[in-house]
């Protein structure tokens, strides 16, 4: 490690944990319907949850993004969480009310240029001293595309290529002060960008604010191996994180980076119980609410692609095959080939006896951790020690109150175990995350 | 509204409280507090890709929790930024204040911004005011795009939202379109307040097509009476009340502290800003 990176010295001797919290809302795991469900718009949500994460230490706070509300058979999705506030604009206010927490926030490099948006981050970075982070995401689709100006016009292929691009342009320009503060021109012309000037913004604390990808393809493993310091990915149980992990880590060294370079976390949920089984029954309760009758037909009708409105949510899976060309669902990251994931989930109704809303809920919407706080914190420190991630995101399925638990039970067994921090060491985003700071191309 | 024939009521003041060169947000939150604590209704924060300075409305978003009342009106530019984008981020920035956001239309006229994009040549002012003026009427339209009692969480039913009170917008302008609804529920003022500057010609149309406030800038009182009187005539002749526009003068304010700049301050009424308002240790540029 450089001088640059903060050690976790005298805080524990094997690896160290990071955590950061996902903000709940749009997506299926949210429960809206939970009497201690608030305001998934207020900032006072956005506030309580940020708090929450920086009293337990966490290395930063992330949002989603979503261009477009989805839609489903041509009508507005209606039955999770609807609608939520710019992810910029939230992250800015919140720099008021903390101090030393990460703010992450999800902005797609197909709908935005790079001059405004670098100096979006840059200003983000300077106003938090230090603590953004960007996670660069690849949408693609013309149904998003029809709320702007440049429209569907990028063909999956190209969404990589254009957003590699866009960074390293971002990157020139977060570069393209000398210090302290004198503008000089840049000039980049490539494939997708042809643009010049000066940038309005000086170099900000983190020389760079922190990059994070979410994507899974090749491509996009690829992509954050060149170019990312984090990783978002879905890849939470032991044998497919470890698997993912070796993959990721493994493309490092061909861009001349080292393991410590990319971080990976996995978005994880998880249940608290003062017994296992208290647990279970608490994760059973939730996953009801989470998969709703409604619910169930329509985690089914994106699967199969065809109206199932007729179907029984309590009776067996419909026998028809789905129709893999579909366009029922939009707006949603696609799943896999719908062909094998209707057998895998036939196979598994058949073999447990399980009704439509039971199979989506054993296939779905299973929590990552479930268990007592001393359980799952002895879980979180082994995976993290069996190179199955780095750390965690963590996925409160309410808001804003969902993390409260976790922080006053299991932060402090993580500490406990040497795995994780007892205070912040740094006052960057980078710092917590022990990474180092990107050397100033001039 | 207190008015009496006239659209005038009470004196209302607003202070820009730009401070070129400064990235940090600290002096930004203390200058908003001194204009909450003299009562000013806004302080605006102007931008523009073509000169140094941090993205405006963000340093609006991290002055908004330190403060309570006052409005907060950034400029965001309509030329080279999505329409969706902008109306977005004005309606957050009411959602993050509690119904104190406004924005100042503007927009980017040089060649040099043209090509920090690549996506476009330059255009006439003309052109471009027009454009923001389509900017204007879709970021309304995509406000309301959520009826206020959209949510309805209704357990029975399993549906989180009523969709019949959200709609599609299908605007088509000149030269963008979008299909909407917005992204982000509507915000508690409804419609944020749109600012223009409207001392440039090419401006004023837009200004009293669009506008809830007309700035303009000028040397006079008598100066400020005409500009008045052309954009309450040019709101009516667009089928407005001229009574919904407010127009305020900006005045350079200086508060006899030797070695301060002049500050300056916007504000309504038959005369100038006859108070000084107290934000005395403000430098200002707006608008440049
Ligand atoms: C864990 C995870 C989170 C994601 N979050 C978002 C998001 O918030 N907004 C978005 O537009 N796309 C999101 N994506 C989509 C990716 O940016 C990308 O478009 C998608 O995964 C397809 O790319 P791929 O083929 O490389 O996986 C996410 C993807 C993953 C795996």
């Amino acid at each position: 490690m450089s001088e640059k990176t903060a050690g976790h010295a005298g805080q524990g001797t094997g690896k160290q944990i990071h955590l950061a919290a996902h903000f709940p809302g749009v997506n299926s795991t949210t429960v809206w319907s939970d009497p201690r469900s608030r305001s998934h718009i207020d900032f006072s949500s956005f506030e309580h949850l940020a708090r929450t994460a920086e009293r337990g230490l966490f290395d930063f706070f992330f949002l989603a993004e979503g261009l477009r509300l989805r839609e489903h058979k041509g009508r507005i999705h209606d039955l999770d969480v609807v609608g939520r506030p710019e992810s910029l604009t939230v992250l800015a206010a919140l720099a008021a009310v903390t101090e030393r927490l990460g703010l992450a926030a999800t902005v797609s490099a197909t709908f935005n240029e790079p001059f405004e948006l670098a100096r979006r981050f840059a200003t983000l970075d300077h106003l938090s001293a230090g603590r953004a982070a960007w996670n660069v995401v690849t949408t693609s689709d013309a149904f998003t595309g029809e709320n702007f100006r440049r429209g569907g016009y990028l063909d999956r292929a190209d969404r990589y290529t254009r957003a590699a691009e866009f960074l390293a342009a971002a990157r020139q320009l977060w570069d393209s002060w000398t210090p302290p503060d004198r503008p000089r021109p840049f000039a980049h012309h490539g494939e997708h960008f042809a643009i010049e000037g000066e940038f309005t913004v000086p170099r900000s604390p983190q020389g760079h604010p922190v990059v994070i990808q979410a994507g899974d393809s090749p491509e996009g493993r690829e992509f954050a191996a060149s170019a990312a310091d984090v990783i978002f990915t879905r890849h939470g149980t032991p044998e497919a994180g470890r698997a993912f992990y070796a993959d990721v880590k493994g493309r490092l060294a061909t861009y001349g980076r080292t393991p410590d370079d990319l971080k990976i976390m996995p978005g994880v949920t998880y249940v608290l119980g003062d017994t296992a089984a208290e647990a279970q029954e608490k994760a059973a309760e939730i996953r009801r609410a989470q998969v709703s009758p409604q619910n169930a037909i329509l985690a089914l009708e994106q699967v199969w692609g065809v109206d199932l409105s007729s179907y029984d949510p309590d009776g067996p899976l419909p026998d028809i095959d789905p129709d893999p060309g579909s366009e029922l669902a939009q707006g949603r990251v696609k799943i896999g080939d719908p062909l094998a994931v209707a057998a895998k989930w036939r196979a598994l109704s058949e073999a447990k006896g399980l009704s439509i809303r039971q199979t989506v809920i054993e296939t779905t919407a299973r929590q990552t951790f479930i268990g007592t706080p001393r359980s799952v914190a002895e879980e979180l420190v082994e995976a993290v020690r069996a190179d199955a991630a780095d750390g965690f995101i963590l996925i409160p399925h309410l808001t804003p109150g969902g993390l409260d638990d976790f922080v006053e039970k299991v932060v402090p067994l993580l500490q406990e175990r040497g795995a994780y921090r007892t205070e912040y060491e740094g006052a960057t985003l980078r710092s917590h995350l022990g990474l180092r700071e990107p050397v100033w191309k001039g | 509204m207190t008015d009496h024939g006239s659209g005038r009521g009470p004196l209302h003041i607003a202070a820009a409280i730009d401070l070129p060169g400064t990235y940090e947000s600290g002096p930004y939150a203390e200058l908003a507090l001194l204009a909450e604590r003299g009562a000013l209704d806004f302080v605006t924060l102007g931008d523009s890709f073509a000169r140094p300075g941090p993205d405006a409305l963000a340093v609006a978003a991290r002055i908004a929790p330190a403060t309570g009342r006052v409005g907060l009106v950034p400029t965001v530019t309509t030329t080279h930024t999505e329409p969706f984008h902008v109306q977005a981020a004005v309606a957050t920035l009411d959602w993050v204040s509690r119904g104190r956001a406004g924005w100042t239309l503007d927009v980017s006229a040089t060649e040099a911004e043209a090509r920090l994009f690549g996506r476009r040549g330059a255009a006439p002012p003309e052109e471009l005011w027009r454009e923001a003026g389509e900017v204007a009427d879709v970021a309304a339209l995509l406000w309301d795009s959520w009826e206020d009692d959209t949510e309805i969480r209704d357990v029975a039913s399993g549906r989180f939202i009523d969709r019949d009170k959200l709609h599609h917008v299908d605007f088509e302008g000149r030269t963008f379109s979008v299909r909407g609804p917005s992204i982000v529920p509507r915000p508690p003022q409804g419609h944020p307040v749109r600012v223009v500057d409207a001392t440039a010609p090419p401006a004023r149309e837009a200004a009293a097509r669009h506008a809830d406030v007309a700035l303009v800038r000028v040397a006079s009182v008598r100066q400020a009476d005409a500009a008045r009187a052309e954009l309450r005539g040019l709101a009516a002749r667009s089928g407005r009340d001229p009574d919904v526009l407010r127009v305020f003068a900006a005045l350079d304010v200086d508060l006899g502290a030797a070695s301060a700049p002049p500050s300056r301050a916007t504000g309504e009424g038959r005369c100038p800003p006859p108070r000084a308002p107290p934000t005395g240790a403000a430098p200002s540029t707006w608008p440049t």
